[in-house]
């Protein structure tokens, strides 16, 4: 500082804004990672309930989409 | 209702998230330029005031996702309703990690003007005792494993906590302090008041699209641990089978 002037200090400028630019950044990467494990859990999660209330076997279990189940179903009945 | 509605996210969701992360990308990218590069040097501060872009939408977004904060605590407080209390979660995240950037901005700014990183000066003291207060409030949401109780207490907390926000806001009047008080458009050039406002629509936009996601998040984990249990016959294994 000279004469109560601030002189340079572009180092800090680019300090700020980087911390704040980084700091978002990483935040918004991890609620998307976050989301998308949350996301892959809670689907085999419910393939597993919709397998407990359709009846199905385990082997079927987060494997087989809930069409192709419901045509397995349809031809078993048919049986 | 008293907290006996599952939540379920919503689906619209994601995509009005993302149309404000990318507005704000947008907005972020021109203000930054624009205070970067075009906004003059102030006069005293030199080129560390273009801090001041950053800083100050900062502090203003921090301070409005508190507040909704304290809104969404009082609605899960009289509406009783589980999206209540993702919304609460979420706000209340997003304005700790703005408050403890703005901490940092703060300090980084004081270093070249006042001649040290940190003073305990009453706008920054009450904006440390901000942040802790918030970061308990997280913390007691960790604590708490009954739903129902961690939802209310920390409802109860938020509103107790938020007190601060306004003597944050009116400290710089109230008491000699070493920080500047509020500036006005009238007291700013014009050519710093257009990165101010652009960034300060960024961050919000920012704020808000985290804030979706967050509370999507939210609602999910909530939904998740309010379900009822699979009989073990259902679990899943971790290979993906079933037991």
């Amino acid at each position: 500082m000279t004469g109560g002037i601030v002189v340079g200090g572009w180092e800090f400028v680019w300090a700020a804004y980087g911390l704040t630019f980084v700091a978002l950044g990483a935040y918004g990467a991890s609620l998307a990672l976050r989301l998308r494990a949350l996301g892959e859990h809670s689907r085999e999660e419910r393939g597993a309930r919709e397998a407990r209330d359709d009846g199905i076997g385990p082997a079927s279990v987060g494997s087989i989409p809930s069409p192709a189940r419901a045509e397995r179903r349809s031809a078993e009945e048919e049986q | 209702m008293a907290f006996d509605v599952l939540p379920q996210p919503s689906p619209r969701a994601p995509r009005v998230a993302a149309a404000l992360l990318a507005a704000s990308a947008a907005l972020l990218a021109v203000g930054s330029y624009i205070g970067l590069f075009v906004a003059p040097p102030e006069h005293y501060m030199g080129e560390v005031q273009r801090i001041m872009y950053v800083h100050v939408p900062t502090a203003w977004n921090a301070m409005l996702a508190l507040t909704f904060a304290f809104v969404s605590a009082l609605f899960v407080l009289f509406k009783q309703d589980w999206r209540w209390d993702a919304r609460l979660e979420a706000w209340l995240e997003i304005g700790v990690i703005l408050s403890f950037l703005l901490c940092a901005q703060g300090s980084i700014w004081a270093k070249p003007t006042w001649g040290v990183w940190w003073d305990w000066d009453p706008r920054l003291t009450t904006t440390a005792v901000l942040c802790f207060a918030f970061v308990g409030i997280l913390a007691l949401r960790r604590f708490v494993e009954d739903p129902v109780k961690r939802a209310t207490w920390s409802a109860v907390a938020t509103i107790v906590a938020y007190v601060d926000v306004p003597i944050v806001y009116f400290s710089v009047k109230w008491w000699n302090s070493l920080h500047q008080t509020q500036s006005t458009p009238q007291t700013v050039a014009s050519s710093m008041v257009t990165p101010l406002r652009i960034n300060a629509f960024g961050v919000l936009f920012l704020m808000a699209g985290l804030a979706i996601l967050r509370s999507q998040l939210a609602r999910r984990k909530l939904a998740a641990e309010l379900a009822p249990p699979l009989p073990e016959s259902n679990r899943l294994e971790p290979t993906g089978g079933v037991a």
